[in-house]
């Protein structure tokens, strides 16, 4: 049996925006398995953004536990939290957000850089990755000199370079056309697969869905569904 | 490494913006090193155009001279003591003096003196700068009877060179001297008490008339400035103490001391306004970026890096932008200060007309000249390297705690 990555019980979060209360998480009970590929699926509001918060290691829940790579989070302090998301976990977001003034490679080296790799383990490390998604070429670019694609590529090249357990990524198709979404998608599948890298998306789009082996339903920050599909 | 990279390369994103904050923070810079550096330079000329005429850099006199300036509180023996001095201070010009008071007449009118000083032409040649300032004329030669006047004096007493004057003095017991003088030369160093009140006639001759013998009122050690201070403590320790003074400049000439003192500190009121401008600059280049940048740090955070070095990131930006400010200042400030330390600048351009210029009894008319120094140079770039840090904290800390959920807001 495959161990878990992220483990959640109970998990409730309570905005408050003035003197109303927001209820966003109201007892979430989860599990995710090494290497799984899932997504999280639901209408705006329902608590989808809230819980990969709590599972990236950004947020504290208002009330039980999230446990990320063997780690329980909750009592975390910020610094340990930051370690945690330095070594265990990579992010991809919709708006790419890398560095614009780093390079493509430079971009990707940050996180090894953060790590304390060494320089020279960092280069190859770096390549190699630019080369499986594809953008070797295109290591000496900015941000701002290449596509939405291109940028959201090297996104993942750089959430996983480290080889995480976890990758987290947010509606990573949002901003892309449907043939580069796929593309990306493709590759994240591959990277899924090749190095056993769990991903968790969050997403409204249909084709992640597709993609995706599990797929989680939230509504008013509960788990409606949970379908484990054939694996493809 | 990659860190210093992201904020040296972060500078350019806005590149008019740091390009306007650089050169604010350069010109600020340089005026600062420029102002410092012409305030310094011309203290050094005024203190040293002071020791040449009344005092030296370090001043030996009988004890109690200072009180009531009388001829009787001198110093008997003095080359016992000069020879004293000659041994601790080997290297130093020394000059023998009496200051008098008196009056000077002719057929055509009369002045006082407010000092008129017995010297040793040869040694004051070396030493003084009446010299320089003579208009008409020569300086003493040694001979009897010659008197150097100043230009104002002259023409009080409508005489030219060569004219004899009256002079009336006291001597040692209080009777009145008087002595007919020749006109040898006249000076003018601009200054208006002192073209009409100084006066100078051979140290001999002056202690004939007073009756002071071998004395002398002061002997005046000429050696550098920057080590004044080191050789006044030094005779201190050395001479007889109990029959003699030894004065530093600033204690032979407190108003001169003090005039400079008040023009320190309205130099560093100055630098605190140059400064508190700088520090206005990068605090709002330093905060603007980081505000801009909010979501950035949100997500550097995200992907593990640590508060720690968000901060220094900010650190980083602010140092080097400061650096690269002073760089450009520097060329601006050196410039300026090292024309104006080879070429001087006349002070008479802050005076409207013939008016004399005078400050603590000293004629200001010299040409000021600025000191560049390493000193200089290196003490006020750190003071902007040091204030750059200082602004940058507020923007750097509140980069330290921005949360990232807060920033990455539609993960």
């Amino acid at each position: 049996m495959s161990k878990n990555i992220i483990k959640t019980q109970a998990v409730k979060k309570t905005f408050e925006q003035g003197k109303i209360k927001v209820r966003a998480l109201r007892g979430i009970d989860m599990e995710v398995k090494k290497g799984e590929f899932t997504a999280i699926s639901g209408p705006s509001g329902s608590g989808k953004t809230t819980l990969l918060n709590m599972i990236g290691c950004l947020d504290n829940p208002t009330s039980g536990q999230v446990e990320v790579a063997g780690k329980e989070v909750s009592k975390m302090s910020k610094t340990q939290m930051a370690n945690l998301r330095l070594h265990k976990i990579g992010f991809v977001f919709q708006a790419y957000n890398l560095v614009p003034v780093l390079t493509a490679f430079e971009n990707v080296e940050l996180v090894l850089a953060l790590q304390g790799v060494d320089k020279k383990k960092r280069k190859k490390l770096c390549l190699d990755i630019l080369e499986e998604v594809g953008l070797k070429e295109l290591a000496s670019r900015r941000p701002a000199e290449m596509s939405g694609g291109q940028q959201q590529r090297v996104a993942v090249a750089r959430a996983v370079v480290a080889k995480p357990a976890l990758i987290l990524a947010d509606e990573p198709t949002a901003n892309l056309d449907s043939e580069t979404g796929a593309r990306l998608l493709e590759m994240m599948r591959k990277l899924n697969k090749d190095h056993n890298i769990t991903f968790l998306f969050s997403t409204h789009d249909k084709m992640v869905m597709d993609y995706s082996s599990r797929l989680i339903s939230l509504s008013d920050g509960m788990i409606k569904n949970d379908i484990l599909k054939q694996q493809n | 490494m990659l860190l210093l990279k992201m904020a040296f390369r972060n500078l350019w994103r806005r590149k008019s913006r740091t390009i306007l904050t650089m050169i604010a923070i350069g010109f600020s810079y340089g005026l600062l090193l420029f102002f410092v550096q012409f305030t310094t330079g011309s203290h050094e000329g005024m203190i040293d155009t002071g020791v040449r005429m009344q005092a030296g850099h370090v001043v030996v006199q009988a004890k109690g001279y200072s009180e009531e300036r009388k001829i009787t509180e001198n110093i008997s023996k003095p080359e016992l003591v000069l020879q004293q001095i000659k041994e601790i201070v080997p290297d130093s010009n020394v000059a023998q003096r009496i200051f008098l008071t008196g009056s000077l007449s002719s057929s055509s009118g009369n002045t006082i003196l407010d000092n008129l000083v017995g010297v040793k032409p040869a040694v004051e040649k070396k030493i003084s700068q009446i010299p320089e300032k003579l208009i008409k004329g020569k300086f003493l030669s040694g001979t009897k009877g010659e008197i150097v006047i100043g230009a104002t004096a002259a023409k009080l007493l409508k005489v030219d060179l060569g004219m004899k004057v009256q002079l009336s003095i006291s001597d040692v017991n209080g009777n009145i001297k008087r002595s007919a003088l020749r006109v040898r030369g006249i000076f003018k160093t601009g200054g208006l008490t002192v073209d009409r009140g100084y006066a100078l006639i051979s140290l001999k001759q002056t202690q004939e008339l007073t009756k002071m013998d071998s004395a002398v009122t002061q002997l005046a050690i000429f050696t550098d400035l920057a080590s004044s201070e080191k050789i006044a403590s030094r005779l201190k320790t050395k001479l007889n103490t109990t029959e003699l003074d030894v004065l530093h400049w600033r204690d032979a000439m407190p108003m001169l001391a003090q005039m400079l003192w008040v023009d320190t500190i309205s130099m560093y009121v100055f630098l605190f306004i140059i400064l508190g401008i700088v520090s206005a600059g990068i605090l709002n280049t330093v905060l603007m970026s980081v505000m801009e940048r909010t979501r950035e740090f949100g997500v550097l955070k995200s992907i593990g890096m640590s508060p720690w070095r968000i901060f220094m990131l900010i650190m980083y930006e602010a140092v080097f932008t400061a650096i690269i400010a002073i760089f450009v200042g520097m060329i601006l400030g050196l410039s300026l200060s090292y024309y104006l330390s080879i070429h001087g600048l006349d002070p008479a351009v802050f005076v409207e007309g013939e008016q004399g210029m005078e400050a603590a009894g000293i004629p200001m008319t010299n040409l000021m000249y600025s000191k560049v120094t390493l000193y200089s140079v290196v003490w006020t770039a750190i003071s902007v390297i040091v204030l750059s840090v200082l602004s940058a904290l507020p923007p750097s800390i509140r980069a330290f705690r921005i949360k990232p959920v807060k920033a990455v807001r539609d993960l």
